[in-house]
Formats: structure tokens, C-alpha cells, sequence
């Protein structure tokens, strides 16, 4: 393929990238914040050598490659307790790099600030010089259809211009701000992208291999002899302890590796993002790696041997004719070495530039000057020199091993880091001695059991070393300490981890805490208390002279951000300068954490240092400060619990403020009623006694016929208060049952008897209709109150039943423990909708629009209520057009507390 | 976060770290149809992580 075509789509690439960035920088910043960009942007641990190397790792050794990306979804489970965590300290503390968090916990010491950035750098330009040599690869069998031999250095060699055009890109675009706690959103939306774009070229090209080259998953697993299917099918159980290293390494890198730390927790906008992260970097990791061992199962089978098996997925497509697919490919590639590049490349120079040239600076320059572009200048300076050093690796050291091979030797670096890492975040105990100990412990053993094997593979130093030890000392074998026989990088890590660990452990134990250390490992601990005012939980104690202070806060972040900053603690804090004179400690604080941002946390420490008059924390003031701290989250506890008890309180209020307005507008409703109803007949006997007064009436058969309706309206006025009367005496308690044992058909039947006449009258047939069992039962019953019940039931029937057939039929019978009686008419029937509303008080008076009332409308509000008594139900089915069923149970026993809770038939 | 939350991430950690470690990650062998079964095993337990992380990260305040 010609070279202009693969420069042209890598250089457009490039192009698409910067837009997207410069895009969201200028015109949506806000998508830098969103989740989903965010989880994105975790899968940047993707890189070349996923991409390539995996391929590669899983012909020689078949599931293997996994424990790459099953390490990082073990740490899922983890992310809300530990890496939470980290991200509310650098959110409290201003932190942004790994360096600059553990030298901020540990007393804000410059020499484990210094040693931990070189450690990380010296880990990780091997794992950036790999994705250099994975593009020049990818782009030279490309070009030529087989792997090239190194090219020149420097001006004669295509891997140098990418690399300077990559440092310009990063100088140029991504540092615009002095300080490293900004978020970069451009960079963010790039790097989600960059994982869309790797993701999809590796389903595209895998899923091209699998199911176009070959018929899918099955037909290439049975393509394999039986010993090459071996490695696929069974787990090899001699590698259980190599398979629990490697995934312990993935897990700890996947957390700790500078550009994990960029994208995951300085760039982490919102703790509650990690949720969209927690299933879709699982899944990311889970499609990437879907298919890697078809791919590589189809490059052992239908490739020649002399094919590097890291190609695979590069020549597969591309020595079929596929050549489209193959620029797919290599896009895939380009663009998962491009996000590692970048994003480690950012994190490593701010590393660079906070915690090496910053404070060796600050000690040499003149104070008299300004500096608010020393750090972005130094960070600039140190991407150059990162990418050069990276450059260097590749052309002398990496270009002799595989791509996974150095990347696990980065993954082991960053392993040395878990020690004091987990101890800053959990234990109280672990101190600046400990932490800097274990790391330099650990980083000897690491480059004897795992740089040194490299160098000496490279050609630089003699191979005897390997073979017979150094000097012929087998013991001291650095791929073998003590004859340990296990794959040089789980030997190397098992090594360097065992005494990093150990020197770590009894350092911290054996020295003793500062108590500057002892104060910030408190808040480490306590984040979650202290996350509101954490910086005021920090001591100082000293003096110094106001002006100077500002002075070097101009000088380092420009004058206008000092005022915003000084604006802000006036209203939060009030004035920075007591009634002595006296700078407030607090406000140095928050000057030194407002430094941190752009110089990190020891440089500013030493800021600090050299324009204070400072003092020894007093040990008593520590613990007083800490017992305020425990005293307030107390309080704050029992506040929020007494707030959740009023909250509860207001809410019970509320509900009986509601009960009250409903029984306030019951009481009005039924005062209206009764009023209406007592003035209807009122005004008809004020007419008729009127007209008798006058004496206007000659006919004394008239008379007569109005005093009788005088009459009745006046037993109407009677039925209406007695009855109210009643059922206020039923609702109140004051009425009492009074049962005692009676047979319910004899008490159905003396009621039916007393409407005989009207039956009669109204030519109304009825027909009863017993059941043996209710004939005979008896049960205790007060025979009064039953009584009006039926009559209530039976007057209404009569009332409502068909004038022209008039029938109602009474039944009874004994069901199930309960007496059911039933009084059925064949009337109009009662709409649906007014069912549940029957046994309401006057609901009838209420319904005058669609039925003219006949009687108080209270009759069936006081049967409810005595069956109630009784223990038992009414109910009322009704069909319009053919009449109601009004059905009454009644339990046998008179044991009514225990047949309530007793469903009813 | 409570307790009993920290307490279930805490088992949940130690669940798939022994799901996907020897013994159980020996198990499975041979082949399963016309695929290896430690494939299958192995994304079986990808997905439920995916599924319970997902689920009960949703639910955490």
C-alpha cells in the first residue's frame, strides 16, 4: 500500500481528533463532564498492546492475555470504596497526580515526591515506547506487507516525526491552563472517541476473520490439532499462582497507571459517573476481547510462521486482498496508541514538572520575578523530554521484545505503588519513612529482576548474568532469586512487592509520625467527615508576612486569579489578617492548596516554607482539632437524626391536618343537610298553619287533610332527629349492643310481619327462602337493633321494587361460619357509580338531582353501622333494570375481635 | 455508603476473585459443543459481573 495513504488517514485522524477537542473546548466543555464520556474514557487502558499484543500473547499462551482485563473488572467492586475515595481527597486537596497524592498524605514530603515521579517515569516510558513501536509497525507491514527492519534514528526515521508531532499537539492544545486540577474536556471527548473508534475497528476486523474468512467461532476452534486446542480448553493448573499475580498486577495498574489516574479520578467530575462506568467498562473490556483468540486461532492456521503473531490482526485482512479492511485496522491501532500516548504523556508531565522541575527551580531563580508560565513552560518542556526518552527506549531497548512483555514490566512498576497508596487511604499508622522506604526497596528489586534481564537481552550486558548469575552467584539469578522458577515478570513483581511490603510495614512501624503527618493522615482517613471543610482540618502554625505571600501567589498564578481567590475566602472566611496583624492559618492553607493546583502539593509546601517563620505543631493541638472534628460530626449526626424524627413528626401532622379538614367538611355537610332537611317540612307546615290561621278554609274535609299533612311533616321532622340522634349515639359508643342469643328468622320474620299491611297494600309478592341450617341456628344477636336493620332493608325494597310486577325476595342461610341474609328487589337498580357512596349519611338527601328523596337518608348509614357492631358486613350489588341485592353477614360466634380480621365470604 | 453496602462490594470483590482464580477457573475443560467450555465459563461470569455491578451500583446513594 503506498506510504502517502497511510500518512494521509493517520494525519486525518489526528486532524478529527483535535477538532473534536477543540470543539468541545470552545463551543461544550460541559461534555467533558458527562458520564457517559467519562466511562469512555476509562477504557484508554486499551492500547496497542490490546490491540496487537493480546493477539500475540494468546497464541503462545491461550487465555492468558485475559488476566489483562480480568484484573480490572475485579477492581469494580472496589471503585465506590477505593477509588471514590481518591477522588473526593484530590477534590478536597487539589491533587491531580499520583506523586503529588502520596506526597501530600505523607507530611508533603519533596524527597518521596521526587523519588515516586522518577519511579513512575522510569515505569511508564517503556509502556509509551511501545505504542511508538506498535505504529511504526502497523504502518511498515502496511506499506510493505511484512515488518521492516529498524529504520535510522532522528531525521531519517518516520517514528521521530511522529513523535515530535504528538509533543507539538499535546504542547500546543492540551496545556492552555497553569493548573493541573482544570479539567481538560477537550481532551476527554478525544479520548472517548479514540475508544469508539478502537472498539469498533476490532469487531469490525474480528468479526471479518471469524465469520468472512472462516464460518465462526466453531469452525475455527475445530480447525486446531488437538494439542494446539489444548491450551484453549483447559486451564493449565501449574499457572494458578502466575494467572493470581497477573491479575492482581492488571487490577492494581488499572487503578494506579498515570493515565488511569488521569482519566478516572483528576478528570472525574461527579463520584456518581462511576455508576455508568461500573457495567459499561465491563462490557468495553468484554467486547474488545471477544475477538482475540478467533483471531489469533485464524492467523496460526492460515498464516506462515514467519509472520510475528503481534501482526495478525493487521495481515490477516491485508494478505487476503482486503485492503480497506486493513486501513480499518490500522486505524484501530493508530488511534489505541495515540489515547495511551497522550494521556500518559499529560499525567507524566505534569508528574515531571510538579515534582522534579518546579522545585528545583524555585530554589535557583530570582524572587523578584513573575512566574505564572514557569509551570505550564516546564510542563511543556517535560513533554518533550518524555516522548524523546520514550523515542530512545524504542529504537535501542523495546524494538528486541514482544509488545506485552514491557508492558507488564510498566505493570509491575506501578504495583510497587499499592503499599502506600492503600496505606495513605486505610491506615493511620503509615508514615513518609514507610511509604519511601518501601517504594525505593521496591524499585531496586524491580529493576534487578526485571530491567536488568531486559538490558541484558538487548545485547548491553553480558548473558552470563542471566545464565550463571552475577559474578557465578546462582542464587542471586535475577530471573531466579533463590532458585524460584516462575515467568520472569510474576518472579519480578513476587520479589519487589514481598520487600516493598516488608521494609514498608516495619518502617512505619518502627518510626514515628510527624505531627504535620499525623494531622493530614487523619484526614485521609476521616475524607467522608471532613470532605465540607477539609482544609480548615489543616494545621499550620507560624508567621509570616502577608504581602509576601500575595506576592508569590501573583507570581505563580497571576494577579487577577489571586484576587478571585482572596475575594472568595473574605466571604467564606472573612479577612485573611487578624486584629494582631497575624496572617490567619487558615488562609495559608488555603494558599497552599490554591499553589498545589498549579506546582503540586511538596512544591507549594516548600513555598510555603521558605517565606514562613514556621512552628512545631504541638501534638495537644492536633488531637484538639480532631476532637472538634468528632465533636461536630457528632452533632451533625444527632441533628440530621432529630431532623429526620421532625420530618417524620410534620408528616404525621400533616395526615391529621387532613383527617381534620375532612371531618370539619363532613361536619358542615351534615349541619347543611340537616338544616335542609329540617326546613323543607318547616315551611310546609308554616303554609298550612298560615292558611289556617287566616281562616281562609270553609271546607272542613280540607282542614282536616292539611292538619294531616301537618302531621306528617311533623313525624318526618321526628324520624330525621331521632335518627340522627342514633346514629350519633352509634358512632360514638354511647350505643351498646345488647345480644343475647335469638334465631335470626324469628327476628327476619316478626320484621316482615310488620310490613305486611304495605306488602299487602302495594301488591308487592315475597318470597322467603331459608336454608335448613339458618332455620335452625340461633346466635347472639341484639334482637332490637337486628330488627330495624331488616325493617331498614325491607322499607327501602318496598320503596324501590318494580311498580308494575312489585316482588322482593328474603333469604337466608348459614355459610361458612356466617349467617348471610339477603333482601333482593326487582327495581330500577342502582348505578354503578353511586355503589360505593350508598352508605354514606345522607347520600340520598345528597343525590336529589337524579332521584327525589324519599325518607332521611340516614337508614342505611345506621344498619351499616350496628352489622358493624355485630361484627359484621353489608354489601350491595345492584344491576340498573333488574334491582339491588343488599346482603348481610353476620358471624356465628359472638367473638367479633377475632372474625373481623376473618375474611368474609 | 453504608455498612452493609461496603460489606456487599467487600463479597462481591471475593466472589469473582474466586470465581475467576483456580479452583472453580479449572473446572470447566474440554469442549462444550463446538466451543472450549472455560470460554463459556469464563463469559458467563463476565456478564453476571457486568449485570450485579450494573444493578447495584444504580442503587447506591
Amino acid at each position: 500500500m503506498e506510504s502517502w495513504i497511510i500518512i494521509l488517514l493517520s494525519l486525518t485522524y489526528l486532524g478529527f481528533l483535535f477538532l473534536a477537542a477543540h470543539w468541545t473546548e470552545k463551543s461544550k466543555p460541559s461534555l467533558g463532564g458527562n458520564k457517559w464520556i467519562y466511562a469512555l474514557s476509562i477504557p484508554v487502558y486499551c492500547t496497542a498492546w490490546t490491540y496487537y499484543g493480546s493477539v500475540g500473547k494468546a497464541v503462545n499462551d491461550g487465555w492468558e492475555f485475559l488476566t489483562i482485563y480480568l484484573g480490572p473488572i475485579l477492581s469494580i467492586p472496589l471503585w465506590w470504596i477505593v477509588l471514590r475515595k481518591m477522588i473526593k481527597i484530590c477534590e478536597v486537596q487539589r491533587i491531580s497526580t499520583l506523586p503529588d497524592f502520596l506526597a501530600d498524605r505523607y507530611g508533603k514530603h519533596l524527597g518521596l515526591s521526587i523519588f515516586s515521579s522518577v519511579f513512575l517515569v522510569l515505569g511508564v516510558i517503556p509502556y509509551i515506547s511501545i505504542q511508538l513501536k506498535a505504529i511504526v509497525n502497523s504502518f511498515n507491514i502496511l506499506r510493505d506487507q511484512q515488518a521492516s527492519a529498524v529504520e535510522g534514528i532522528f531525521l531519517t526515521d518516520s517514528s521521530f516525526y511522529l513523535t515530535i508531532i504528538l509533543a507539538l499537539f499535546i504542547v500546543f492544545f492540551v496545556f492552555r491552563s497553569i493548573e493541573t486540577t482544570d479539567k481538560h474536556h477537550g481532551m476527554m471527548v478525544a479520548i472517548a472517541l479514540d475508544s469508539v473508534v478502537k472498539l469498533v475497528a476490532f469487531l469490525v476486523v474480528g468479526g471479518f476473520v471469524t465469520y468472512f474468512l472462516f464460518d465462526g467461532f466453531g469452525d475455527l476452534f475445530s480447525k486446531l490439532s488437538p494439542a494446539e486446542s489444548q491450551v484453549f480448553e483447559t486451564f493449565p493448573s501449574s499457572s494458578g499462582l502466575e494467572w493470581f499475580f497477573l491479575l492482581f498486577m492488571s487490577l492494581s495498574a488499572f487503578l494506579l497507571l498515570p493515565r488511569q489516574f488521569q482519566v478516572a479520578i483528576a478528570e472525574n467530575q461527579d463520584e456518581n459517573h462511576l455508576k455508568t462506568a461500573s457495567w459499561l467498562v465491563p462490557l468495553y473490556l468484554l467486547l474488545i476481547n471477544l475477538f482475540v483468540v478467533p483471531i489469533a486461532i485464524a492467523g496460526k492456521v492460515s498464516l506462515s510462521n514467519s509472520v510475528d503473531p503481534d501482526a495478525y490482526v493487521l495481515a490477516l485482512p491485508l494478505f487476503q486482498g482486503f485492503d480497506g479492511i486493513a486501513l480499518l485496522t490500522y486505524l484501530g491501532g493508530f488511534s489505541a496508541a495515540i489515547g495511551m500516548i497522550v494521556v500518559s504523556t499529560i499525567a507524566l508531565s505534569m508528574i515531571v514538572s510538579n515534582n522534579i522541575v518546579v522545585p528545583v527551580l524555585l530554589n535557583r531563580i530570582d524572587t523578584s520575578g513573575t512566574y505564572t508560565s514557569l509551570p505550564l513552560k516546564s510542563r511543556r518542556f517535560a513533554v518533550f523530554v518524555i516522548l524523546m526518552l520514550a523515542y530512545l527506549y524504542y529504537k535501542y531497548v523495546a524494538d528486541s521484545f514482544s509488545l506485552v512483555s514491557i508492558g507488564l514490566v510498566s505493570f509491575a512498576a506501578i504495583v510497587q505503588f499499592v503499599p502506600s497508596v492503600l496505606g495513605a487511604l486505610f491506615w493511620k499508622e503509615a508514615n513518609k519513612t514507610g511509604a519511601l522506604r518501601g517504594l525505593i526497596a521496591g524499585f531496586v528489586v524491580w529493576c534487578y529482576t526485571l530491567v536488568l534481564p531486559t538490558i541484558i537481552k538487548a545485547g548491553l550486558l553480558p548473558t552470563s548474568i542471566l545464565s550463571s548469575g552475577p559474578l557465578g552467584i546462582s542464587w542471586l539469578n535475577p530471573e531466579a532469586i533463590l532458585g524460584l522458577q516462575l515467568q520472569p515478570v510474576v518472579h519480578g513483581t513476587f520479589w519487589s512487592l514481598l520487600v516493598n511490603l516488608v521494609v514498608f510495614f516495619s518502617a512505619s512501624l518502627l518510626s514515628s509520625q510527624s505531627v504535620k503527618e499525623k494531622n493530614l493522615a487523619e484526614l485521609y482517613h476521616g475524607i467522608w467527615e471532613y470532605a465540607s471543610d477539609g482544609i480548615d482540618r489543616v494545621l499550620w502554625k507560624g508567621s509570616l508576612v502577608y504581602q509576601d505571600l500575595i506576592k508569590v501567589s501573583n507570581k505563580l498564578l497571576g494577579s487577577y486569579r489571586t484576587n478571585q481567590y482572596l475575594a472568595d475566602y473574605q466571604v467564606t472566611h472573612g479577612e485573611p489578617v487578624n486584629s494582631e496583624g497575624q496572617v490567619e492559618a487558615s488562609f495559608v492553607n488555603h494558599m497552599e492548596r490554591l499553589i498545589s493546583g498549579v506546582i503540586g502539593s511538596a512544591s507549594a509546601r516548600m513555598v510555603i516554607a521558605s517565606l514562613a517563620k514556621e512552628e512545631e505543631l504541638e501534638m495537644e493541638e492536633v488531637l484538639n482539632i480532631l476532637k472538634e472534628t468528632s465533636e461536630t460530626s457528632r452533632l451533625n449526626k444527632e441533628l440530621r437524626s432529630k431532623s429526620a424524627e421532625l420530618s417524620k413528626r410534620t408528616g404525621e401532622l400533616e395526615i391529621a391536618n387532613a383527617r381534620l379538614k375532612e371531618l370539619d367538611r363532613e361536619k358542615d355537610d351534615f349541619i347543611s343537610t340537616i338544616t335542609h332537611e329540617l326546613r323543607t317540612p318547616l315551611t310546609s307546615i308554616k303554609a298550612f298553619v298560615e292558611i289556617l290561621e287566616d281562616g281562609g278554609m270553609q271546607d272542613e274535609q280540607e282542614a282536616k287533610n292539611f292538619l294531616g299533612i301537618i302531621n306528617d311533616e311533623i313525624d318526618r321532622m321526628t324520624r330525621l332527629i331521632n335518627q340522627v340522634l342514633d346514629i350519633e349515639k352509634l358512632e360514638s359508643g354511647a350505643t351498646t349492643i345488647d345480644r343475647t342469643h335469638s334465631h335470626p328468622r324469628q327476628i327476619l320474620e316478626e320484621s316482615i310481619q310488620s310490613f305486611e299491611h304495605l306488602l299487602k297494600s302495594k301488591h308487592i309478592i315475597l318470597k322467603e327462602n331459608y336454608g335448613e341450617a339458618f332455620k335452625q341456628v340461633q346466635m347472639p344477636i341484639d334482637t332490637d337493633r337486628m330488627k330495624q336493620v331488616f325493617a331498614n332493608l325491607l322499607s327501602n325494597a318496598t320503596k324501590y321494587c318494580d311498580p308494575d310486577k312489585p316482588s322482593i325476595e328474603v333469604m337466608g342461610r348459614v355459610e361458612g361460619g356466617f349467617m348471610k341474609i339477603c333482601i333482593i328487589d326487582n327495581g330500577q337498580g342502582i348505578e354503578e357509580e353511586m355503589l360505593p357512596r350508598l352508605f354514606e349519611k345522607f347520600f340520598q338527601a345528597k343525590d336529589q338531582t337524579t332521584r327525589k328523596p324519599v325518607g332521611t337518608g340516614l337508614g342505611l348509614a345506621i344498619t351499616k353501622k350496628i352489622v358493624e357492631l355485630h361484627g359484621g358486613s353489608i354489601t350491595v350489588e345492584s344491576t340498573v333494570g333488574q334491582g339491588s341485592n343488599f346482603t348481610i353477614f353476620l358471624p356465628l360466634s359472638a367473638d367479633f375481635s377475632k372474625q373481623k380480621e376473618t375474611p368474609l365470604p | 455508603m453504608n455498612t452493609k453496602q461496603k460489606s456487599a462490594l467487600m463479597l462481591f470483590f471475593v466472589l469473582f476473585l474466586l470465581l475467576f482464580n483456580v479452583p472453580f477457573i479449572a473446572l470447566p475443560h474440554g469442549m462444550l459443543g463446538p466451543l472450549p467450555g472455560l470460554m463459556i465459563y469464563l463469559a458467563l461470569v463476565w456478564l453476571v459481573l457486568i449485570v450485579v455491578m450494573g444493578v447495584f451500583y444504580s442503587r447506591l446513594k
